[in-house]
């Protein structure tokens, strides 16, 4: 039976994000800086937008994490992008990484709840062991006296297949006899 | 534009409204996905109400809320279903095991063959893969029939492929015979000469685009006429220019299997391995879709690592035990590096649900397990395949190709 629960009501609302004034960067000939507050932008959505400029910019971030972060972008291929581009792409996903943490956090109760759920359906199913024990050896197949000699049978086959393949070995074959269908195809093709 | 896409203009959004989701800008539409693999194409229009908080007189809302959009109408009880068939709690194995037999003796593709029966999980696919079926025949007779042998006994589907060139018409008809699926590496270069048999016969191909790759609808039609049924495509290289020339092609190549779906049985692996929604149905994700044994026995986390570092080396069939690998750190590292939660742009992802780069990949192209996933030409890979699959999801044809395919995307 599906339980379709209003969990607006049962959980605390994460804040949603308020509109902040677009921070103005500190452009130079090689790099963009930014001084961001943290409690404005949230230290989450700061490193997340940092972290996704790097196939384009070497990042770093020097400040006190719990009050102000410094970015500061430099391009790794400067002829491609310039400091004021990296800045304004910087700013674009500064303001997305707040949507997508303010969906995430507000959501978090969802994903523990749901995950929480999961594991006890697994463990509905499955005896519950220790994270320590490790899971018991798979059965070792018990195999029947004709099953064990049908095994010894192909390996003597086997080995008398490679036997003969080694004898066969210097046997000289001008013709191009022993060529296999393919290779007659692919030399045909050639020619 | 970072990789994950931005407004220009931010919308507004109400605490409460919206249950868990990513997002992502796709041309004019914004498609929206949660973390257990459902979807919905919206234009902008759409998104901003749905961020602001949907009434129940919408005409999305319906939508929206059978697809577990809405947080004030949430199904927890169809969702913990989801996260349970979805996360790693229901993962019984990896399915795929690839043996390179090139230079591996009788005794040692026997332990291996023995090792990977001990796997569990409720199929096992064997791809054996050898330049020269002339040179290995022995090993390879004696693995599929060994393989063959032990599928029956344990009651287990057993799916067998060949990956390597030369073979006479006596080894064709035997690997047939075994139900042995025939899977060729090919090169594609310009456009294809439709008039010319291959001289190869098989099902599946792994098709490398050369820099001069062109028409992907012609080839698309090649691959029909001759008979393939699955079709890799991959990039001449992984960089930026190889990964851009290969989106383009990829993008035709779908376009012409949509606009064929009915009479075309070529299947495209990446729809079908991407869209499966689960890590393990990831084609080559280390340790858990896939382990590799090399000639030497060596057990690998997957064919990537087999064929480029020995950090990813397990063990060694005869001497590793099958439930000794959750405990070894190469596979705590692969797994933790494989899984989007713990990847800062995977777990923003719209195509979270569906993607992720194999660790062993990461490793070979950028030489950590972790990877740098904003300047992953592999990230960009897949989420140009998806933007290409995505893009087209609303169009009627493009859904009956995948339930053709067996996607299951409601």
């Amino acid at each position: 039976m599906k339980s379709t629960k209003n969990i607006s009501k049962q959980r605390p609302q994460a804040a949603v994000p308020k509109k902040v004034a677009v921070v103005s960067p500190q452009l130079s000939s090689s790099d963009a800086a930014f001084s961001l507050d943290v409690k404005t932008y949230g230290l989450e959505s700061v490193l997340g937008a940092a972290y996704l400029m790097m196939d384009k910019a070497y990042v770093s971030l020097s400040g006190d994490r719990a009050k102000s972060v410094v970015v500061t972008l430099r391009a790794k291929d400067p002829a491609a992008i310039k400091p004021k581009a990296l800045a304004e792409e910087f700013l674009l996903d500064l303001a997305s990484q707040k949507i997508r943490w303010a969906v995430a956090k507000n959501n978090l109760p969802i994903r523990e709840f749901v995950a929480e759920q999961a594991v006890l359906i697994a463990n509905g199913r499955v005896a519950p062991s220790s994270a320590a024990a490790a899971p018991p050896e798979p059965p070792a197949e018990q195999l029947t006296d004709d099953q064990r000699a049908e095994i010894e049978k192909l390996i003597s086959e086997v080995e008398a297949e490679i036997k003969t393949m080694n004898d066969k070995k210097v046997v000289p074959d001008p013709k191009n006899i022993k060529a296999s269908w393919e290779e007659k195809q692919e030399q045909e093709n050639k020619a | 534009m970072s990789k994950l896409t931005s407004f220009d203009k931010p919308p507004k959004s109400r605490a409460g409204a919206a249950a868990p989701h990513q997002y992502r800008i796709l041309g004019r539409r914004v498609l929206i996905t949660d973390e257990l693999g459902r979807w919905a194409l919206l234009t902008r229009p759409e998104y901003d109400r749905f961020l602001a908080g949907l009434k129940p007189s919408d005409p999305l809302w319906p939508l929206l809320q059978s697809r577990g959009f809405l947080a004030g109408a949430f199904d927890f009880d169809a969702a913990a279903r989801r996260q349970f068939e979805r996360s790693l709690l229901s993962w019984k194995g990896p399915a795929s095991h690839v043996i390179l037999v090139e230079r591996m003796d009788l005794a040692t593709a026997r332990r291996t063959v023995e090792f990977i029966f001990r796997c569990p999980g409720p199929q096992l696919t064997l791809e054996l893969v050898f330049q020269d079926a002339a040179s290995v025949w022995p090993v390879l007779w004696f693995i599929v029939q060994y393989a063959r042998r032990k599928g029956e006994w344990s009651r287990r589907p057993v799916f067998l492929i060949a990956r390597g060139k030369m073979m006479s018409p006596d080894q064709a008809d035997f690997l047939r015979s075994h139900g042995v699926t025939r899977s060729v590496i090919l090169e594609l270069d310009g456009k294809p000469d439709m008039k010319t048999a291959p001289d190869f016969r098989a099902q599946r191909a792994r098709a490398r685009l050369k820099p001069g790759a062109a028409e992907p609808r012609a080839w698309a039609r090649w691959f029909e006429k001759w008979g393939l049924e699955s079709v890799r495509l991959l990039p001449s290289s992984l960089d930026e220019k190889g990964t851009a020339a290969f989106l383009a092609f990829y993008g035709g190549f779908l376009d012409s299997l949509i606009e064929d779906g009915e009479r075309t049985n070529v299947r495209d692996e990446w729809a079908v391995g991407l869209l499966g929604g689960r890590l393990w149905n990831l084609p080559g994700m280390d340790v858990l879709e896939q382990l590799a044994y090399g000639a030497d026995g060596r057990v690998f986390s997957s064919e990537t690592a087999a064929t480029g570092t020995a950090a990813l080396a397990l063990g060694t069939v005869g001497e590793l035990r099958y439930q000794d690998i959750a405990r070894l750190p190469s596979t705590s590292a692969v797994i933790a590096a494989a899984s989007p939660d713990n990847q800062p742009l995977c777990s923003q992802c719209v195509y979270r649900a569906y993607c992720a780069v194999p660790p062993a990949l990461n490793h070979k192209i950028q030489g950590h397990v972790w990877g740098q996933t904003p300047s992953s030409d592999a990230c960009t890979l897949q989420m140009g395949i998806l933007d290409r699959i995505f893009g087209r999801l609303d169009d009627e044809k493009m859904l009956l190709l995948l339930g053709k395919w067996c996607v299951d995307l409601t």
